[in-house]
Parts: C-alpha cells; sequence; structure tokens
C-alpha cells in the first residue's frame, strides 16, 4: 500500500508540474496571438485568418487544464460555513464523498468522452480542416489527470498512517 | 425537475464546490430520464469553445500583471495622494483606487485582492479597525465588475447576444454611483473611530502623478478602446495585457521571469474555475431547455407580469437569495436564461437588465456564506468573515439602494449610449 501511494503523489505532483507549464505556455501564446490578430487587422488591413479557430481551441485547453491546475491548488470553491460544523470524522467523510463524487464524475466524462472521438474524428473545423476529435481528445486527457489528482488524494487521506 | 434543484442545493450545502455540485446533479437527472450520457462531455465541450469567453482569462491576464509589475501599487499610491488627507483617507483611497483598478480587471476577487493586500496592512497600521479595513476593500472590490471591463457581463452578453462593448459602456454610470455612494458611507463611518491627519500635499500629489501616468494608460486603453468603438472587448484586453506587460517590465522594471510566470498561472487558475463552472452549468441549462424548464419557470413568474415594479423588485429579491449561495458565473449560466425574458417582455431594456443582475450579484459577493469579496478581503486581512460581514452591513445597505436607482432609473445606464 505504501508503495502505491508513494507512486501516486509522485504521479500527481509530476503530471501537475508538467501541465502548469503547458497552460502558461498556451496563455502565453493565446495573449501573443491575440495582439497580433488585432495588429493585422487595424494595421496591416489583413487578417490572420486562421488566428479565431486557434484562440478558441487555445481557451478550450487552457479551461479544462486549468481545472486540474486548479483543484491542485484548492481554487475550487464551496461553502464551507455548514460543514465546519462538523465533527472530525464528519468532516472527513464529507470530504472523501466529495472527493469520490469528483471521481465518479470525471470518470464518466472519461468514457463518455472517448465514445464520442470517432465520431468527431469525422469533422474537420471550418478553416483549419483539422480533425474535431483531436481538439476533443483534450477531455479524456484532462479527466485522466483529474482521475490521478483525485486517487492520490483519497488513498493519502484514508490509507496514509500518519 | 424539483429533486433536481434539491439535490443541487443540498451538495452547495454540504460544501460541494459548485461545479462540481451542477455536474452531480445534472448527471444524475439524465440518468433519471435515460438521456444520452455522451451529451454530457459534448456540451461541455460546447460550453467554452466560444470566442466571446476568450475576454475572461485574457482580462485576467491583464490584472495580474497589472499587480505584479507594480502597476496597481503606483495607481493606489495615486489615490492616496488625491483622497488620502480627506476623513477616512485610507478607506476612500481603498474605494478609489478600486474604481481605477476596475478598468482593468474583470473581475472582483481580482479587484479586491489586489488593493486589499495593499491597502489593508497600511489601513491596519493607521489603526484602522481590521474588520472595517476588510469590509472597505470588499465592498470596493465589488465595482470591478460594474465598471468595465467585467467578466459577469462578458458572461451575461454570451447568454443573451446583448451587445459586450454597450453593456461596458452602461456600466461606467452605475460604477460611479456606486464608488460615490460606498465612499459616502466610509466616511460618515471613519468620523467616529478615525482621522488621518496628512494634508493634502501637491508636491506628493504631482510625484505620485507623474509615476502613476504609465499604470493609469492601462484603465485608459480599455475603456477608451471600448467607448470609442476601437476594440471589441476581447481585442481591448489582449492589448491591455501587452501594455500592462511592457510597462511592468520595460519601464518599472518590476516584471521578471518569476513573477511572469506566476501571473500567468495564476490567471489560468482563477479564469479555469469560472470556465468550468460554465462549461457544466452548460449541460445543466441544456437538460433545463429539453425538458421545458425555462418555460415553467417563466410562467411561474407570469403571475407578476402586470405590474412592472413588483416584477422587477421580485426578481431582484429572487437573485439576491441565489447570489448569497450560488457562484456569480454559476448564477448568470442557470438564471439568466429564465429571467431575460421575463424582463424584456415586459418591457425593460436588455442592457439595463444586465447591468441591473450584475450589480445584484455583485451584492452576492459580500455576503455570507459564498461573498468571494468577503472571503478574499477577510483572508488578506486575517480576520473571522463572520465579523467582516457585520461590518460590511452598511456598504450593502448602500448598494442594495443604489441596485434600486439602476433598476428603476434607466438613464443611468442608457444615457451614455445615446
Amino acid at each position: 500500500m505504501k508503495f502505491v501511494i508513494s507512486f501516486f503523489v509522485y504521479m500527481s505532483d509530476t503530471v501537475n508540474k508538467l501541465v502548469e507549464f503547458v497552460v502558461v505556455l498556451l496563455m502565453v501564446f493565446l495573449s501573443v496571438l491575440m495582439v497580433l490578430a488585432v495588429f493585422f487587422r487595424y494595421v496591416l488591413n489583413s487578417s490572420i485568418y486562421w488566428s479565431d479557430e486557434v484562440s478558441k481551441i487555445l481557451l478550450v485547453f487552457i479551461a479544462f487544464l486549468g481545472s486540474t491546475v486548479a483543484y491542485k491548488h484548492s481554487a475550487h470553491i464551496g461553502i464551507d460555513v455548514f460543514a465546519e460544523k462538523l465533527p472530525d470524522f464528519g468532516k472527513r467523510l464529507l470530504n472523501t464523498v466529495i472527493k469520490l463524487s469528483f471521481f465518479g464524475f470525471w470518470l464518466l466524462v472519461l468514457i463518455e468522452s472517448i465514445k464520442m472521438i470517432p465520431i468527431f474524428l469525422m469533422q474537420k473545423m471550418a478553416t483549419l480542416e483539422i480533425p474535431y476529435g483531436y481538439i476533443f481528445s483534450i477531455l479524456p486527457i484532462v479527466a485522466s489527470v483529474w482521475i490521478i489528482h483525485l486517487t492520490k488524494d483519497i488513498l493519502v487521506s484514508n490509507f496514509k498512517k500518519p | 425537475m424539483i429533486y433536481l434543484l434539491i439535490i443541487l442545493f443540498v451538495l452547495i450545502v454540504l460544501s460541494f464546490p459548485i461545479s462540481l455540485s451542477i455536474g452531480v446533479a445534472t448527471t444524475l437527472a439524465f440518468l433519471k430520464s435515460h438521456m444520452p450520457l455522451y451529451m454530457i462531455p459534448q456540451r461541455m465541450f460546447d460550453g467554452v469553445n466560444a470566442y466571446m469567453l476568450l475576454a475572461v482569462p485574457l482580462f485576467m491576464f491583464a490584472g495580474n500583471l497589472m499587480d505584479q509589475g507594480g502597476l496597481s501599487k503606483r495607481i493606489v499610491n495615486l489615490a492616496e495622494a488625491t483622497v488620502g488627507h480627506l476623513r477616512g483617507g485610507l478607506a476612500i483611497s481603498a474605494i478609489l483606487s478600486s474604481m481605477l483598478f476596475a478598468g482593468v480587471s474583470g473581475s472582483a476577487a481580482a479587484d479586491t485582492a489586489a488593493i486589499g493586500s495593499i491597502l489593508i496592512p497600511s489601513m491596519k497600521k493607521k489603526g484602522y479597525n481590521e474588520n472595517f479595513a476588510a469590509s472597505v476593500v470588499a465592498s470596493g472590490g465589488s465595482i470591478g465588475v460594474i465598471i468595465p471591463p467585467s467578466i459577469p457581463m462578458i458572461i451575461y452578453g454570451f447568454i443573451t447576444g446583448v451587445s459586450i462593448g454597450k453593456l461596458f459602456v452602461a456600466g461606467i454610470l452605475p460604477g460611479i454611483l456606486i464608488g460615490l455612494t460606498l465612499s459616502f458611507v466610509a466616511v460618515v463611518i471613519s468620523k467616529k473611530t478615525e482621522k488621518t491627519n496628512v494634508s493634502f500635499n501637491m508636491d506628493v500629489f504631482t510625484k505620485a502623478l507623474k509615476e502613476s501616468v504609465w499604470a493609469l494608460g492601462t484603465p485608459v486603453i480599455v475603456v477608451g478602446g471600448i467607448l470609442g468603438g476601437i476594440f471589441t472587448a476581447t481585442e481591448s484586453a489582449a492589448c491591455a495585457v501587452t501594455y500592462s506587460f511592457f510597462v511592468g517590465a520595460f519601464i518599472y522594471k518590476q516584471l521578471n521571469f518569476k513573477n511572469f510566470y506566476k501571473a500567468a498561472l495564476d490567471s489560468v487558475i482563477t479564469s479555469s474555475v469560472i470556465l468550468i463552472i460554465i462549461s457544466v452549468a452548460t449541460v445543466f441549462s441544456w437538460y433545463l431547455s429539453m425538458n421545458n424548464v425555462q418555460q415553467t419557470l417563466s410562467s411561474a413568474f407570469s403571475a407578476f407580469y402586470s405590474n412592472k415594479t413588483i416584477l422587477i423588485l421580485v426578481v431582484n429579491l429572487f437573485l439576491l437569495i441565489m447570489g448569497t449561495f450560488v457562484e456569480t458565473t454559476a448564477s448568470l449560466v442557470l438564471f439568466v436564461p429564465v429571467i431575460a425574458p421575463i424582463l424584456t417582455h415586459i418591457g425593460m431594456n436588455p442592457i439595463t437588465a444586465g447591468v441591473m443582475i450584475v450589480t445584484n450579484l455583485a451584492i452576492g459577493m459580500l455576503t455570507p456564506p459564498l461573498g468571494i469579496c468577503l472571503i478574499v478581503s477577510s483572508s488578506i486581512a486575517k480576520s473571522r468573515i463572520l465579523s467582516v460581514s457585520k461590518a460590511v452591513l452598511p456598504f450593502l445597505f448602500v448598494m442594495i439602494f443604489d441596485l434600486l436607482l439602476i433598476a428603476f432609473f434607466e438613464p443611468l445606464t442608457n444615457i451614455l449610449l445615446r
């Protein structure tokens, strides 16, 4: 058990560092692209024809990948006024239930989004002509990252001996 | 349907994060009514695959760059040099700098964090009560979503199809009104507890003005660009990012690789929390529309259709109550599709309605248990949320008064649009 836990701790932290680096790159790329698009439109009077589609792809990637980083930084907040009043045991139980629900939800997204990919591979984007399936693949990837983080947290809070 | 809402509220009360609460409630609803589950990831994807939402991370990034690049600090200094000598000077400075900073940041939480991290410590040092300090900053921060740019207004425009540029322009006067009335309350309260006896000093003022000229450029670009019809919201956000990057890196020379990385990462985190809520809430509202729930709800409101005033009051009361429990983005995505058509049906201008709804939800950011401004400012002041929320009450009353003015006095939102 000890080995499994430390494996997941390692996985979760490594994956998160990688994802953090990727989202920062995407954010910077998005900003530069948007500025260039404005510059081309107003100053050079021509337009980067692919900028709208690429920027939307970047947004989707930032939103979903970012959600896993936000989870690692405990940024998905809820109302804890009532939960605060629970005894310690209740708090821990509630915490596990929340993690398990997250787990269930992203497992569902993982399974169902993999089913969708073949359908989306047949559709091509309007200007870029890339199959939508490539872009949509971000969802199963993100769901897997969520599952790694959640598995680690559930294991650590329930099975790790202090 | 009613089960769906009950499950949602039970989960929220049990401290489930809002995105998860909506996700779980929707999944259960899908299972119960045998809807195809593959629609969930598909709708989640569509929910954020929208050009208008690009402005969300970009405005966050601009705000964070201003913070890390020392631009916000200069704006606060200028505000202090301008109104610091008045009674409750630091408190008014906090509100004034929130208004200036609101011209760049589209988020109330970012506004509160930026101003609060600078001004709450110095207010405490000058002997202000910490709860009062936190409550001033929190209520000032809520102006962040009313003065353009504004992320909730972007989301409102995204849902209703109302022009985001027009919504932004309409928010200017209400934002100034709220700033003035909040400052008034700050002066009245400070009279008893506080005196700041620095007198107005022309030299200090010109020095602060000179130093902050570059920083003030950002709100000028954003608000001016949108007012003048030069940029769309997304374009002005991109320009604000570039401008604050150059000022922070090359003029104030405070931006290095490390805090640039931090600014980018923080922007991704805060905006993805908003975007993921939009994403799952899109599935939720798709489910509702498939089951004609919106129609049922609007017919429930139809009892009030004959009286415009009462209907507007009922809608506001409903939103105020919801706003205390449900996070702003989620409130917008869940309720606006129902409420906006009702308000237009009784003849309310959709732009006025948008500003009213956003102001209403901004009040929700000041109320426990889920008031984001309250949470941010009390964590900076290191005081308890409940004691800050008592200190915030007078500001809350004034904001409700402002809300009614915005709702019933249309020129406030309309006059700049003519």
